[in-house]
C-alpha cells in the first residue's frame, strides 16, 4: 500500500503528519473542517465516498457536501458547534444527508469532535454510509408494519403472553371476541382476562411447566376449550398457541377463534338429524305395526270363524249327542257374537282415521251411561265385581255413542287384563269445567315406559300377550276422548291395577244450551 | 290301528272345534293347550302326527318347531302346523323349522284329513 501525500489546506503550515496519517487510516470518511467552515482536509474515503478528487474540496465550505435544502440550517449549526465544541453525534434523531458530486444523495451518520491546533479549532467529522442499514432497517419496518397489517384485519383473535402469563399482543379481533380493548389487555395477566376460574390454577401449572422443563403438551396443536368474556359469558374457543422464544425471553403466542356460531350449527345439525331420525324410525315402526296389525286382525277374525266353520259342519254332518249340539250351537253364537265385536271395533277405527264419526254432545247423565255399559258388558265382566260411584247429579257434555264406546273399551280392557274376582270401579269428579272421570281395576298393570304409548294405534302392551285384541281399542278410546274436548292417560302399578283418567266437558250453563 | 294326533291351540273353541272333527274321522286325538305342555306330552306319548298352532302366547308354534328340531322330534313325528295366515313368512318359516304340512283356518275336516293322508303316507 502506498501513500500519498495528503492535500491539505491547512490555511497556514502544514498540518501534522501524525494527525494526517491518522485521518488517512480512519475506517470512516473523515473531513476536517475550520472555524470558517472551510474543507482543511479530507482522506481517501471522502473522496471515494463523494466522488470529489480531495484537491477538489480543499479550501471549499464544507456545505459543498450537504444537500441545498439542508445548508443555511446546516451552516447554523456548525456555528453554534464552534461556539460550544464537544465530541458527539450530529443531530441525534435528525435524517441526514450527504451529496456527492455527481448531485446524488445518500443517508449518513456523523460523529464530530472539536480538535485543537496551533491554528486554532478545527472540527473533525467522521462520515458514515448508512445507505444498507437505512434500507435494512425500512425492510424491517415494512415487514413489521405487514405483520402489524395481517394482526389487525386477521378473523381470528391474537394474543400473545410473556412467561409471567402477562398479555403482549392483543389484535383487534381479541377486543371483539373477549370484550377487553387493545390498552386494557395489554400488561394484564391472561389468567383473569379469558381464562375461566376453574382452569386458572392448570393454565398457571403448564406456564410453570414448560419454563421449567421444556415440555407443553398442549402446544402447537389445535385445542378447543371454553373462554371468559368480559361480560361473563363463556364462549367455546379453538386455538392454538406457539411458544416463541426471542434471546432468553419466553413468549407465547396464540391465535383463537370463536366458534359458539359453529358449535349451535352442529349442534342444531345433530339435533335435525336426531329428529329425522327419530321421524324415520317412528315410519319404521308403524308399518311394522300395521303389518302386525293386519296379521292380528286376520288372526282375531280367522280364529272365531274356525269354531263356527267346524261346529257346522259337525252339527251338519251327523247327529251329535243332544249335550253337544247344544255347546255347539252355543258355541257358534259365542264366537259370532266376537267377531261382531271385532269387526265394530276396526270399523269405528276406520271410521274415526277417515273423519267420518258425527258426534253430537248433549247433556248425559254419567252415572245412567255407566251403570248402562256395565249391564251390556255382564258377559266379559264375569265374576269380577264392577261398581258405580258417582253422584246421581253429576252430567258430561258428550255424545250418547261417542261416551259409549269410551266406556265399553275401558270396561273390556278392566275386565281382560284383571283376574276373577277382583274390583272394578267407575269414578267421577267435577273439576271445574269438567269432569274427571276414572275407571279403576286390580289387574295386571302396564309398565311405565307403555303409559303413552298404548294410546298408539296398532301398539299391543307386551302385558297383552296371549290375549285376543285388534291393538286400535286405546286409540279409539283416546280419539273418542279428544273429539269431545277431553283428556286421557293412565296411572298404573305392575301387579297392583291400572286407573284410567279421562275428561269430558260439563254442558254449558241452561241459558246457553236453551239459546 | 287307529293314528294317534296331537292337537296344539290356545284358543279353548278351536281346540274342541279340532278335536270333534278329527275324531269324527276316525282318529284318537290328545289335546295341549301350550307349547310348554305339548313338548311335555311328546316326551312322554307316542304319536303318529301334531297339528300346531302357530300364533300362541308364550311359546309360540315357531319355538316348539325350533325346541322339537333339537330334540330330534322332528325326524319322528310329522308336524303339520295351523295358521290364521296373518303372517305368510311365520308359515314359511315353520317349513324352514321342518314342518311338513299346514292347513288354513278356518278349515273343513277333509282339509284336516288330507294333511294327515299326506304325511302318514
Amino acid at each position: 500500500v502506498t501513500t500519498r501525500p495528503l492535500e491539505t489546506d491547512w490555511g497556514g503550515g502544514q498540518a501534522p503528519h501524525l494527525l494526517a496519517a491518522i485521518v488517512q487510516s480512519a475506517p470512516d470518511a473523515m473531513v476536517i473542517v475550520r472555524s470558517d467552515g472551510r474543507i482543511a482536509l479530507v482522506n481517501r474515503q471522502t473522496e471515494n465516498l463523494f466522488g470529489y478528487a480531495g484537491s477538489d474540496l480543499l479550501g471549499q465550505s464544507v456545505e459543498i457536501l450537504v444537500p441545498e435544502r439542508f445548508r443555511a440550517r446546516h451552516r447554523q449549526h456548525r456555528d453554534g458547534f464552534f461556539v460550544d465544541p464537544e465530541v458527539r453525534p450530529m443531530d441525534v434523531g435528525l435524517e441526514l444527508y450527504g451529496l456527492r458530486k455527481d448531485g446524488t444523495e445518500f443517508p449518513v451518520e456523523i460523529s464530530l469532535s472539536p480538535l485543537e491546533t496551533k491554528a486554532g479549532v478545527l472540527v473533525s467529522a467522521a462520515i458514515r454510509d448508512v445507505t444498507e442499514r437505512k434500507e435494512a432497517e425500512a425492510t424491517v419496518r415494512l415487514s413489521e408494519e405487514r405483520l402489524r397489517l395481517v394482526l389487525e384485519t386477521v378473523q381470528e383473535a391474537f394474543v400473545a403472553i410473556d412467561a409471567d402469563g402477562l398479555i403482549t399482543d392483543w389484535n383487534p379481533e381479541a377486543e371483539a371476541t373477549f370484550g377487553w380493548s387493545h390498552d386494557e389487555a395489554l400488561g394484564g395477566p391472561l389468567s383473569e382476562m379469558i381464562i375461566p376460574p376453574e382452569y386458572r390454577d392448570a393454565h398457571k401449572r403448564g406456564l410453570r411447566r414448560f419454563l421449567t422443563t421444556g415440555e407443553g403438551p398442549v402446544l402447537g396443536k389445535q385445542l378447543e376449550l371454553e373462554a371468559i368474556h368480559r361480560d361473563g359469558r363463556r364462549l367455546p374457543v379453538e386455538l392454538t398457541i406457539s411458544p416463541v422464544r426471542v434471546g432468553d425471553t419466553h413468549f407465547f403466542h396464540a391465535f383463537l377463534r370463536d366458534v359458539t356460531e359453529r358449535k349451535r350449527m352442529e349442534a342444531e345439525l345433530q339435533n335435525a338429524l336426531g329428529m329425522e331420525r327419530q321421524a324415520t324410525e317412528r315410519l319404521r315402526e308403524l308399518d311394522r305395526l300395521k303389518d302386525e296389525f293386519l296379521a292380528t286382525v286376520s288372526h282375531e277374525l280367522r280364529t272365531p270363524l274356525t269354531a263356527i266353520t267346524a261346529f257346522a259342519e259337525l252339527l251338519g254332518a251327523g247327529e251329535p249327542e243332544s249335550d253337544l249340539k247344544a255347546e255347539l250351537v252355543e258355541g257358534i253364537s259365542r264366537n259370532a257374537s266376537d267377531m261382531n265385536g271385532m269387526i265394530e271395533q276396526l270399523l269405528d277405527y276406520s271410521r274415526l282415521e277417515a273423519g267420518k264419526v258425527a258426534l253430537e254432545p248433549g247433556p248425559l247423565s254419567l252415572r245412567n251411561e255407566a251403570q248402562h255399559c256395565v249391564e251390556m258388558l255382564q258377559d266379559v265382566i264375569g265374576n269380577r265385581r264392577a261398581a258405580v260411584d258417582v253422584p246421581a247429579s253429576v252430567e258430561v257434555h258428550a255424545d250418547e255413542q261417542g261416551f259409549e264406546r269410551i266406556l265399553v273399551n275401558l270396561l273390556t280392557n278392566a275386565a281382560k287384563y284383571s283376574p276373577d274376582e277382583t274390583s272394578i270401579l267407575i269414578g267421577a269428579r267435577v273439576e271445574r269445567d269438567h269432569v274427571l272421570v276414572s275407571v279403576r281395576d286390580e289387574g295386571i298393570g302396564i309398565p311405565p315406559e307403555e303409559h303413552e304409548r298404548i294410546f298408539e294405534r296398532f301398539y299391543q302392551s307386551a302385558m297383552a300377550s296371549g290375549k285376543r285384541g285388534s291393538g286400535v281399542g286405546l286409540s279409539i278410546v283416546r280419539r273418542y276422548v279428544e273429539l269431545q274436548g277431553g283428556r286421557i292417560w293412565v296411572e298404573s302399578e305392575l301387579g297392583r291395577g291400572s286407573t284410567f283418567f279421562f275428561t269430558l266437558p260439563v254442558p254449558p250453563r241452561a241459558s246457553e244450551s236453551s239459546g | 290301528m287307529t293314528a294317534r294326533v296331537l292337537v296344539v291351540d290356545d284358543e279353548p273353541d278351536v281346540l274342541l272345534a279340532t278335536r270333534l272333527l278329527l275324531q269324527n274321522a276316525g282318529y284318537s286325538v290328545l289335546e295341549a293347550t301350550s307349547g310348554e305342555e305339548a313338548l311335555g306330552m311328546m316326551e312322554k306319548t307316542e304319536l303318529d302326527a301334531v297339528f300346531l298352532d302357530l300364533r300362541m302366547p308364550d311359546m309360540d308354534g315357531l319355538a316348539v318347531l325350533e325346541e322339537l328340531g333339537a330334540r330330534g322330534h322332528l325326524e319322528h313325528v310329522p308336524v303339520i302346523v295351523l295358521s290364521a295366515h296373518g303372517s305368510p313368512e311365520r308359515v314359511e318359516r315353520s317349513v324352514e323349522l321342518g314342518a311338513k304340512a299346514y292347513v288354513r283356518k278356518p278349515f273343513r275336516k277333509e282339509d284336516l284329513t288330507r294333511a294327515l293322508d299326506s304325511v302318514l303316507a
